[in-house]
């Protein structure tokens, strides 16, 4: 009996340690699934940020001057429509102007853009109904060499007409204005000088 | 007052004698400088008050769309000249034809203009002060400005604007301020004791110890008709420089070579409604019905009618040639069926058939019907512009989407304070300075200030003035050395 007790005491003994053990290493698990779980999922958040949710800038090989803007996030479906975006800088306050839309197809969504100012731009882009700091959108730098007008001159091959004389002209013309206000201020100054001297006459 | 055509012996005599009539010139000082002596009623301050809350809410206006940007005031990719451009062009537009009408009348040798030219050269010079800051909200940037002339693109209309701009404004100060020099004295010495220290050194300053002798009549003579010749080609430049800016771009609808004479033909056809509405104002706020009467009105509606009726034809000539061809002709159907038809009808009915009309009958060709005819041709000229301007800005050149703009409460109100500024401003400067030329009025007398009268009465009424005044003066002069004798 004794040894039976002693045997029960010790299967009791280690059946409470087992079992202690079993809750800690239990609750030590739940512990360590949940803060892996959380870790895991921060990890995966920023694996899918810096991986899989790019925005490419590129000139469009045929333009020259435009730019192709590619967004690219793997887990985003297809037809989900995503804006583009150029960050302005008005007046001391600095906000994103929206400058064209693309649809994805295969995690990819494509725009091109005319680009208006040279010098390094900040490009964005968000999937459509979400802002630009959510985890669907990107911001990328790039430096832009040329900003073209929307009209060439130089796309029409004729030849002006008296091209040449465009140099002399300008001379011709910023001269006559000299004359004419030379005339005018001269004219008060002949006023304030003349017209008193004028009255002992 | 004699009104109606009169025989000129008639009149040569008869204004000789009125001329000698001293009542009617003391009349016409006291008539004219009501503005500066009259204590402003109460109807005055509560006009001035409410002008300058607008032209303020313009300020704060502008204020919010420097801080929010150009769509604030409806601009977008599409529309990306709209309102602003068309004030630009209206504004600057009524400038030239007020100070061109003055400088037209001058040379020609009008002396019914002589009650006329001094408000009509102070509304020229107010718009175009105010028409040339409209460019400021225009360009969105003021921090850009100067970069208009410290990197110039001399290729570009847009510098030439600047250019011509500048020299205008010059220019019309400068005809604005030459005629006051005589008024000036006159009206220091006829105020004498009731002006203040301030308006004394201010009046004594800007007249330059004028005394009215020959040599000084002479020389101002001359360097007003060199200021009024050299004025018109400068003003036609000015409008034609304008027009250019719209029409040297590759835009249908901007792209047309009428575009310069129609600028200019708006331009004095808008100037001269808004002189009759002008001259309308003042005469009925300071009572001036005995010097500005219903011929003058008649007058200025004749040369108003016969500008509308060119505006009207080169409208036609520019609709005409473009909209038969129809291959870039989208903007002549927005703008006579589309979006823009209710603003261009409305220039069609209130800009040419009712102002032409109310000049036909015989009924309506006095002062209230000239003014009514010119407030409808300021209103509708200037909505004009905006049709001129937004179709074909907004017609798309490659996606065959056509833009749109809507007015906001920012560009409504910076507009309304820009209309607002000019009765202020004028109210504020004939505080200052007489309503009505007073050499002129003497020079030409009481019949020649209402009805033509010829050159060759004019120089015997001016050798009569330069002797009578040569008499006051001695007379001055011996009592002066009596005092000094006592």
């Amino acid at each position: 009996m004794k040894l039976i007790a002693k045997y029960d005491n010790s299967s009791l003994k280690r059946y409470s340690v087992n079992r202690f053990t079993k809750i800690v290493t239990l609750i030590f698990s739940i512990g360590m699934l949940f803060v892996s779980f959380v870790a895991i999922s921060g990890v995966s958040n920023k694996a899918l940020g810096a991986s899989s949710t790019s925005l490419k800038v590129s000139l469009v090989a045929t333009s020259n001057d435009k730019l192709s803007l590619t967004y690219t996030n793997l887990e985003a479906q297809n037809g989900e429509t995503i804006n583009f975006y150029v960050q302005e800088n008005e007046f001391s306050s600095k906000g994103f102007m929206q400058i064209g839309t693309g649809t994805v197809i295969g995690g990819n969504a494509t725009t091109t853009y005319n680009p208006t100012w040279t010098g390094y731009e900040v490009f964005a882009a968000a999937p459509t109904n979400s802002t630009l700091t959510s985890s669907g959108a990107t911001q990328t730098t790039f430096d832009v060499k040329k900003d073209p007008s929307g009209f060439s001159p130089s796309l029409y091959n004729y030849a002006r007409p008296l091209g040449g004389v465009g140099h002399y002209l300008v001379s011709v013309l910023l001269g006559l204005v000299a004359i004419i206000w030379i005339l005018l201020l001269g004219i008060v100054v002949v006023m304030f000088i003349r017209i008193p001297k004028l009255k002992e006459n | 007052m004699k009104e109606g055509n009169l025989p000129m012996n008639d009149i040569l005599e008869d204004d000789i004698k009125e001329e000698n009539n001293v009542d009617w010139y003391e009349e016409v000082k006291e008539a004219s400088s009501r503005s500066i002596t009259q204590k402003p009623g109460k109807n005055w301050w509560l006009l001035l008050t409410f002008l300058s809350l607008v032209v303020l809410a313009g300020f704060g206006a502008w204020i919010y769309q420097l801080k929010h940007g150009l769509a604030s005031a409806g601009y977008n990719d599409q529309a990306f000249w709209a309102v602003y451009i068309a004030n630009v062009i209206a504004f600057i537009g009524v400038s030239y034809g007020g100070a061109v009408i003055s400088a037209i009348l001058r040379i020609t040798g009008q002396s019914w203009r002589a009650p006329l030219t001094r408000i009509s050269e102070g509304m020229a010079l107010v718009t175009v002060l105010i028409g040339g800051a409209f460019i400021v909200p225009h360009l969105g940037r003021p921090d850009r400005i100067l970069n208009i002339l410290v990197y110039p693109n001399v290729s570009s209309p847009l510098f030439w604007d600047c250019i011509a701009i500048s020299t205008y404004i010059l220019a019309t100060m400068v005809f604005f301020y030459l005629p006051l020099i005589p008024d000036m004295a006159i009206m220091n010495k006829w105020l004498g004791d009731r002006n203040t220290k301030a308006k004394k050194r201010i009046y004594s300053v800007l007249s330059l110890s004028w005394m009215g002798s020959e040599k000084q009549r002479k020389l101002l003579h001359k360097v007003l008709t060199i200021v009024s010749l050299l004025i018109i080609p400068l003003a036609v430049s000015v409008h034609s420089v304008l027009s250019w800016a719209f029409a040297l771009t590759s835009r249908p609808g901007w792209m047309e070579s009428v575009f310069p004479p129609y600028f200019v033909i708006a331009a004095l056809y808008s100037g001269t409604a808004l002189v009759i509405v002008t001259v309308a104002a003042f005469r009925k706020g300071y009572k001036l019905e005995k010097y500005i009467t219903n011929r003058h009105f008649e007058r200025l509606g004749y040369l108003m009618a016969a500008l509308g009726l060119v505006y009207a034809y080169l409208t036609f000539a520019d609709l005409a040639s473009e909209g038969y061809t129809g291959i870039t002709s989208g903007w002549i159907s927005q703008t006579l069926t589309g979006s823009y038809a209710i603003p261009f009808w409305i220039y069609v009915f209130a800009g040419e058939i009712v102002p032409i009309l109310l000049v036909a009958f015989k009924k309506t060709r006095n002062a209230t019907g000239m003014t009514v005819a010119g407030v409808g041709v300021v209103i509708s000229l200037w909505i004009k512009r905006i049709v001129i301007v937004l179709p074909p800005a907004t017609q798309p050149l490659v996606s065959g989407a056509w833009g749109s703009y809507h007015f906001t409460w920012v560009s409504i109100t910076i507009t309304l304070a820009g209309v607002s500024a000019i009765p202020l401003m004028l109210m504020v400067l004939f505080r200052f300075i007489p309503l009505m030329s007073l050499d002129e009025m003497e020079e030409v007398g009481p019949i020649g200030s209402i009805e033509q009268i010829s050159t060759k009465t004019l120089n015997v009424i001016r050798k009569e003035k330069t002797s009578k005044t040569l008499d006051v003066e001695m007379k001055e002069l011996v009592m002066s050395a009596k005092d000094s004798i006592k």
